[in-house]
């Protein structure tokens, strides 16, 4: 029974975010070829919506494929729903304040490689990490609703994509629109990567409940994401630029696409595995 | 996720879950990150020219101006942010202070080389380890789109410093964008401060 409920829920967990990574590409790839072959370009009010809409589409796919498949069992939507928006408020309450104001990273991060890595993981990495963490360990972490290990990569998820969402409507505020090729690749590219990078902290955050792994665990956890945040970060910015000067966005949607795709993937193994050695120990309850 | 899906463990108690390590290791990580800042934007480079020293940031890049002896700019804005060093002949003293003739004089042919030129204020100091003499001035600054773009000319405020040494005056001409100037935005942020780092490391002859 236990092996069966886990299994369901791990596709009741694992369908939206596949189908999230699959309907962001296809949405990207689908308004970049529009946005080429009409040519229509919006201006001003019209452009700005447009953008808008552009920045918050990632995330509302993933909130339309979760509840969509939320039939397979009942799930607290309300939850994930505020995790996302905690997560969307942390971001633009302290975390770009924090990285772009306090610490002014986009005026010295590419000033070379091991100080554009080194500005990727310790502060970019860190702030985003810390917050999507903080939006999951300091609200449901506690709540009985948060009732396995997989709710952990769930829950990190939403709030992810609730930080990338802000980041999103920040670039497009700040472009005063965006060409609609380039950017809907853009918003892609960030909501692709914040939820991958907020499913590690998740599964970190998810064995932390239910699982004695040590006073470093955590922490361990967190220092692991802002490193694969930085890093793969630092590699999904210069990854547009691979041909040479021209400017290439495609490269970044399908790096950003294999990370999320690896890292998902390698996470629900991992609490796969855990919870196989779990049961077979006679652990489970 | 639901009451139905069965739990792998009793939750841990809080008492295991050494929250203060989390903290640290943001902290940690934070003055890391803060030092690596700081020393980033601290770094300068320094180049010479005829005796003639000057420090400039080290993401700043050396620029080509005519009748400069050293010049370099920040190029990731496309207007201001940019400092440059002049030499020309003092004009004769005549029994005058000669910095302050040398400076009026300055001033006049400014006024005449850039659009929109209006002098804010003039006060003596030291640079170079000489006496000196500051002229702070604003002037309309065509961006590098041009008017046949339709872009409006950007407000960019600037200063002077000259220094007389020998037969020569010596300007160090710091010049950045008004709005840079007044919101200190992350593009520029301490204009005040980066203006007296370099005059402090400027050398002349």
């Amino acid at each position: 029974m236990v092996q069966r409920s886990s299994a369901t829920e791990r596709r009741s967990a694992t369908l939206p975010i596949i189908l999230e990574i699959g309907a962001i590409v296809l949405f990207a790839a689908v308004v970049a070829v529009i946005g080429s072959l009409v040519g229509v370009r919006p201006q001003g009010a019209g452009l700005m919506l447009v953008s808008l809409l552009l920045a918050i589409v990632p995330a509302a796919i993933w909130l339309v494929a979760f509840y969509r498949l939320d039939a397979v069992e009942p799930e607290p939507k309300r939850y994930v729903f505020g995790v996302f928006l905690l997560g969307a408020l942390l971001a633009g309450a302290l975390g770009e304040p924090l990285i772009r104001n306090l610490f002014q990273v986009q005026t010295w991060v590419q000033d070379g490689l091991l100080t554009g890595l080194a500005g990727s993981i310790f502060v970019v990495g860190i702030i985003e990490q810390f917050l999507i963490y903080a939006a999951v360990r300091y609200t449901i972490f506690n709540a009985t609703e948060y009732d396995s290990e997989v709710d952990g990569i769930v829950y990190g998820a939403a709030a992810g994509l609730g930080y990338a969402t802000m980041v999103n409507i920040r670039y497009v505020l700040e472009s005063g629109g965006v060409d609609l090729a380039a950017g809907v690749m853009q918003v892609s590219i960030n909501a692709l990567a914040l939820a991958a990078f907020a499913g590690i902290m998740g599964y970190f955050l998810g064995r932390a409940k239910f699982e004695s792994m040590g006073r470093w665990w955590l922490p361990g956890g967190l220092m692991l994401s802002a490193v694969l945040n930085g890093v793969l970060s630092f590699i999904l910015e210069q990854l547009p630029f691979l041909g040479g000067l021209t400017y290439n966005p495609w490269y970044g949607l399908v790096g950003a696409t294999i990370i999320a795709a690896a890292v998902f993937a390698a996470v629900f193994t991992l609490i796969r595995r855990a919870n196989a050695r779990l049961i077979a120990s006679g652990g489970a309850a | 996720m639901t009451a139905a899906a069965a739990p792998m463990a009793a939750p841990r108690a809080r008492s295991e879950e050494p929250e203060w390590l989390v903290w640290a290791t943001v902290l940690v990580a934070l003055v890391i990150g803060a030092l690596i800042q700081l020393a980033v934007t601290a770094r300068t480079v320094t180049v010479t020219a005829e005796g003639v020293a000057l420090s400039y940031p080290a993401a700043w890049f050396p620029r080509s101006e005519e009748n400069t002896l050293l010049a370099a700019g920040d190029i990731q804005s496309p207007v201001g942010s940019r400092v440059s060093v002049r030499r020309v002949e003092a004009p004769s003293a005549d029994g005058e202070d000669p910095l302050i003739k040398a400076a009026t004089a300055w001033s006049v042919s400014r006024g005449r080389g850039l659009t929109g030129y209006q002098a804010l204020g003039t006060r003596s100091t030291t640079a170079a380890g000489k006496a000196a003499y500051e002229v702070e001035y604003v002037w309309l600054e065509q961006t590098p789109q041009g008017a046949i773009a339709g872009s409006i000319p950007v407000l960019m405020r600037g200063v002077d410093t000259l220094v007389v040494s020998g037969p020569n005056l010596y300007v160090l001409s710091f010049a950045v964008t008004a709005d840079d100037y007044a919101a200190r935005s992350p593009r520029f942020p301490h204009p005040v401060s980066l203006f007296d780092r370099i005059v402090s490391s400027w050398r002349v002859p």
